[in-house]
């Protein structure tokens, strides 16, 4: 494939924090690659490293505990990392946007929806206040608020819609990749609908790429092309949508979809995965997975397991698929 | 097993806002028989929460009745009401602000046994205080920790074993998976279920996660604004909700499968909140289905199949 | 023959079980985490060692003999070997009455800010923790406390009863009750809110062991802070009564009542002022470090 129609190219990211003189391991050797106009949903838990990931992109790490230790980041083939802080901002809004978890913070208080959208617009596309306005406005009515409202203040408007302001402020300025950290956890089922709606129908009418951050295998199964499944800072299986729900073969995501309800038969029985989300200031040695894995054998806590590409698109890091290509689940 | 242990007769609670009254929540009744699960579903500012804190008299109903095991709550003074508490417990929604801080769990576990002077002998109680943590599977050696060195799995254990202290009848579960993680969720979820197996504990479990409620519970009555809408033997209400707002409630739930995805059904508008609302159906303005009548009376709660009540004017009273 | 459950286990006492493990306390922890701020370590020292002088000071000189006694021969001599900080108008040893001032100046001060502290415990708490009508009560009562200066008040009250220590203590710790109250109150109301707070409830706990055992232990941090904070407050609160001939009066010696009368001499002796000057400096210097110190240790709540 052509490095040029991808997007997004993550190489071998290994991003660490210092906490209280410790080093803790958030990210470690993550690949991602997101051709344009296609989504790549990053599944994992609490501490699994995502919002991690997506920090180093924008290049956002908190500072000075955040530190990338190796790796490259490229958007649109610009290395993120060289870049001087200017063009980094420049960068930032105008080829990629970030949307955040929670729509209550993540919106300045006074100053209108429409200011707040039209801000990205004048600084990036130099465009006057007026026309700025114009276009924030056609903004609103892109995610389904009416225009109207554009002078209005975040306070009057409910959750869902102020994930939606966001989600026009994020775009205002056509950005080939958005990323979406966890865009619809803090909303209600229904306005949740609403908003993974308008996030597929923006994938269907533009070439943007997006990252989408969750952990509800039930979203990422509704607007994802790729999925990777993330635990204690690595992704240990990632594929095509496909790939991953019709033929999961790490023990983790195995897990994962044993510990979801059947929504048709409420009858079977859970099967959770024992034990506890590790300690990232304290990973267990080999395969950070195997002390609550029950295929465990004695290699998983000594070595770390390698790649394994089942196919053109799925890859697997787990020891039982090691000496043969034959699935062991 | 059968016997009705809690009947919730025309429960109110309003609270006086700045825009007028708030029905929290609005003539709702139902029972729940002993042993039995009754999941309470709804989205934000439904009223579910208020619902548990109003049965459990930790907030004061505006009116209605709540019968248990035979006794009115509502009648019961002070100290009838502290002694009937060890019947009745609540297990919270967040593990992180619904433990005290600067408390050892076990002193968090031992409260409860302690105020009631079930037990005044100090190491036969803290024998007690070992068992119940054996129960909800938590390590001896974590006795001594405090909640901020613990993870939310654990805490909401904490949470688990200090409800189940003084063996209760009937346990309110307000939200208590939501903020866990997907593999850990399970694993609270199946603790649950072996202690009512166990214990045959009656639970109202109050959730916005429609495939929790599904998996967990008996009967599932589902609220809009305050009102019960529906409710109905789980296996029912999924298989044929007869609601608008469950039908598009149901068909809302992210489902993690990529064949046989089921149609959507979009509610158009937000949810509100029922501030002096009028007497007509509250779902009225989102329903896709609405007629004229809906937005000129308020439809009441009528059994419309064989244990299946619904509040609509698009279904009428079975005859029986 | 032991029951079987008693035998499943190798201890049958709480004593027992816990000589199992290493206890550790939510105090160490927090101790160790004030370590590390070397300015409120710096504070405590000096706070620390005034505070012990205080407490020896009868050892260390005679009150009788030297702080009180005056000594017309050798007035208002400069710093040397015989007076380390020279003596007074009246011939004093100055170092002396340094000392025995930071006695009067301490006990005054806490127990001035323990009595407001009393007071904001029960009126700032109750406010808090109910809420509504008897909030406003006690709030609007106490704003109207709060729009006097507190010297202000303290002088009235000592006008009105007399200038005792006792009084003045009292004096001092009712004008600051309004501030604690205030203090007390908002930290229950970030309290009350908490689910276990509710949680306590439904398990049958009265109004006021949730407040004593669930509430106030979670306020604790902030209240410590405001402590060390008003205590300095108090302290110069004292010395600018004495200063203006309302506080301790001579010859017992007080750091403002020093300064008050050496300030005549201040232009040929200023040895004089600058020591009781450099002593109240150095003690609101150090409470307030501790103050700040404390407040980077306990606010950021125990999180990891």
């Amino acid at each position: 494939m052509d490095a040029q129609q991808n997007t997004l190219e993550i190489k071998n990211l290994t991003v660490e924090y210092i906490v209280d003189n410790e080093v803790v391991k958030a990210v470690t050797g993550v690949n991602i690659t997101i051709p344009a106009g296609k989504t790549f949903g990053l599944v994992g838990e609490t501490g699994a490293g995502k919002t991690t990931t997506a920090l180093s992109i924008l290049n956002l790490l908190p500072l000075p505990a955040g530190r990338i230790v190796s790796g490259e980041i490229f958007v649109n083939g610009q290395n993120v990392f060289g870049l001087a802080p200017e063009r980094l901002r420049e960068m930032r809004g105008s080829q990629m946007a970030m949307v955040f978890q929670d729509p209550m913070s993540s919106l300045n208080p006074i100053k209108t929806v429409g200011e707040q959208i039209a801000e990205g617009m004048r600084i990036h596309r130099g465009l006057g206040s007026k026309e700025a306005l114009i276009e924030a406005t056609k903004m609103l009515e892109m995610v389904g608020i009416p225009g109207s409202r554009v002078s209005e203040y975040p306070h009057q408007f409910s959750g869902g819609m102020k994930q939606r302001v966001i989600i026009a402020i994020a775009l205002a300025c056509n950005p080939d990749l958005l990323i979406a950290d966890e865009p619809t956890t803090a909303l209600d089922v229904t306005i949740q609908a609403q908003v993974l709606k308008l996030i597929r129908a923006l994938k269907e009418n533009s070439r943007m790429a997006m990252l989408m951050i969750t952990h509800a295998l039930g979203i990422v199964a509704e607007v994802c092309d790729f999925v990777g499944i993330m635990y204690a800072g690595r992704i240990v299986e990632c594929g095509t949508l496909a790939d991953i729900f019709d033929d999961l073969h790490h023990p983790y995501t195995r897990g994962l979809f044993g510990s979801l309800p059947d929504i048709e038969n409420r009858r079977v029985e859970l099967k959770p995965i024992p034990g506890l989300i590790p300690d990232p200031m304290d990973l267990p040695p080999g395969c950070a997975f195997h002390p609550r894995c029950s295929y465990a054998r004695a290699e998983c806590s000594r070595d770390l397991p390698n790649v394994k590409w089942l196919s053109d698109t799925h890859y697997i890091s787990c020891h039982l698929y090691n000496e043969t290509s034959e699935n062991k689940l | 097993m059968g016997e009705t242990l809690l009947e919730v007769k025309n429960l109110k609670k309003y609270f006086r806002v700045a825009a007028g009254t708030l029905h929290a929540v609005d003539d709702v009744s139902f029972t729940i028989d002993q042993g039995h699960t009754l999941g309470i579903v709804g989205e934000s500012g439904c009223g579910k929460t208020t619902l548990g804190r109003t049965i459990l008299r930790l907030i004061e109903p505006t009116s209605g009745e709540m019968v248990f095991g035979g006794k009115d709550l509502r009648k019961l003074g002070t100290r009838e009401m502290r002694y009937m508490r060890r019947e009745m417990q609540i297990i919270f929604q967040d593990p992180y602000s619904s433990l005290n801080p600067r408390k050892p769990i076990a002193e968090t576990i031992e409260e409860p046994i302690l105020l009631a002077g079930l037990i005044p002998d100090t190491d036969k109680r803290f024998m007690r205080v070992l068992e119940l943590m054996d129960t909800v599977g938590l390590a001896e050696r974590l006795i001594n920790t405090y909640p901020h060195e613990l993870d939310g799995g654990r805490r909401q254990r904490v949470g688990i074993a200090r409800a189940l202290a003084m063996n209760p009848k009937f346990i309110v579960c307000d939200e208590p998976v939501s903020s866990l993680d997907v593999s850990i969720q399970a694993q609270i979820l199946n603790l649950m279920k072996t202690i009512q197996r166990d214990t045959g504990v009656t639970y109202l479990f109050i959730t916005h996660d429609l495939s929790v409620v599904n998996h967990f519970s008996d009967d599932i009555a589902v609220m809009y604004l305050g009102r019960l809408v529906e409710k109905a033997p789980a296996e029912a209400l999924f298989q044929e909700p007869l609601h608008p707002y469950t039908e598009a409630l149901l068909s809302a739930i992210p489902v993690p499968r990529i064949h046989n995805r089921r149609e959507r059904i979009l509610l158009k508008g937000e949810l509100t909140s029922p501030i002096n609302p009028e007497p007509v159906c509250r779902f009225a303005a989102r329903c896709t289905k609405c007629m004229d009548i809906c937005t000129k009376e308020e439809p009441p709660l009528i059994e419309a199949r064989p244990k299946h009540f619904v509040a609509c004017h698009l279904h009428k009273a079975m005859v029986s | 023959m032991m029951p079987a459950s008693a035998t499943a286990r190798p201890f049958t006492t709480k004593k027992e079980f816990y000589a199992q493990f290493k206890k550790k306390s939510i105090a160490y922890e927090l101790w160790l985490r004030f370590l590390k701020n070397k300015t409120a370590v710096i504070g405590l020292v000096i706070f620390g060692s005034i505070v012990v002088v205080a407490i020896i000071a009868p050892w260390i000189t005679d009150y009788k003999n030297v702080v009180i006694k005056m000594n017309i021969a050798e007035r208002l001599q400069p710093p040397g070997s015989n007076h380390w900080l020279g003596t007074d108008e009246l011939g004093r040893d100055i170092l002396a009455r340094i000392i025995y001032g930071a006695r009067v100046s301490l006990v005054i001060g806490i127990s001035a800010i323990a009595v407001s502290l009393l007071i904001g415990l029960v009126l700032g708490g109750a406010a808090g923790y109910y809420g509504g009508r008897i909030d406003s009560i006690i709030m609007r009562a106490m704003d109207v406390f709060l729009s006097l200066p507190d010297v202000l008040l303290a002088l009235a009250i000592i006008a009105a009863f007399g200038n005792t220590k006792v009084n003045l203590t009292i004096a001092i710790g009712l004008a600051f009750s309004p501030k604690f109250s205030r203090v007390v109150r908002s930290a229950v109301m970030g309290v009350r809110d908490n689910e276990y707070i509710e949680a306590a409830r439904s398990i049958g706990a009265l109004d006021w062991r949730i407040i004593a055992r669930h509430v106030l232990p979670n306020c604790i941090g902030p209240i410590i802070v405001q402590v060390t904070l008003y205590v300095a407050n108090a302290i110069l609160t004292i010395a600018a009564l004495s200063f203006i001939g309302l506080g301790i009066q001579p010859p017992t010696p007080e750091w403002g009542n020093m300064l008050a009368s050496g300030r005549t001499f201040m232009r040929d002796f200023p040895h004089i002022v600058m020591a009781p000057g450099l002593a109240i400096f150095f003690t609101i210097l150090a409470l307030n470090l501790l103050g700040d110190g404390l407040r980077d240790t306990l606010d950021p709540r125990l999180k990891h």
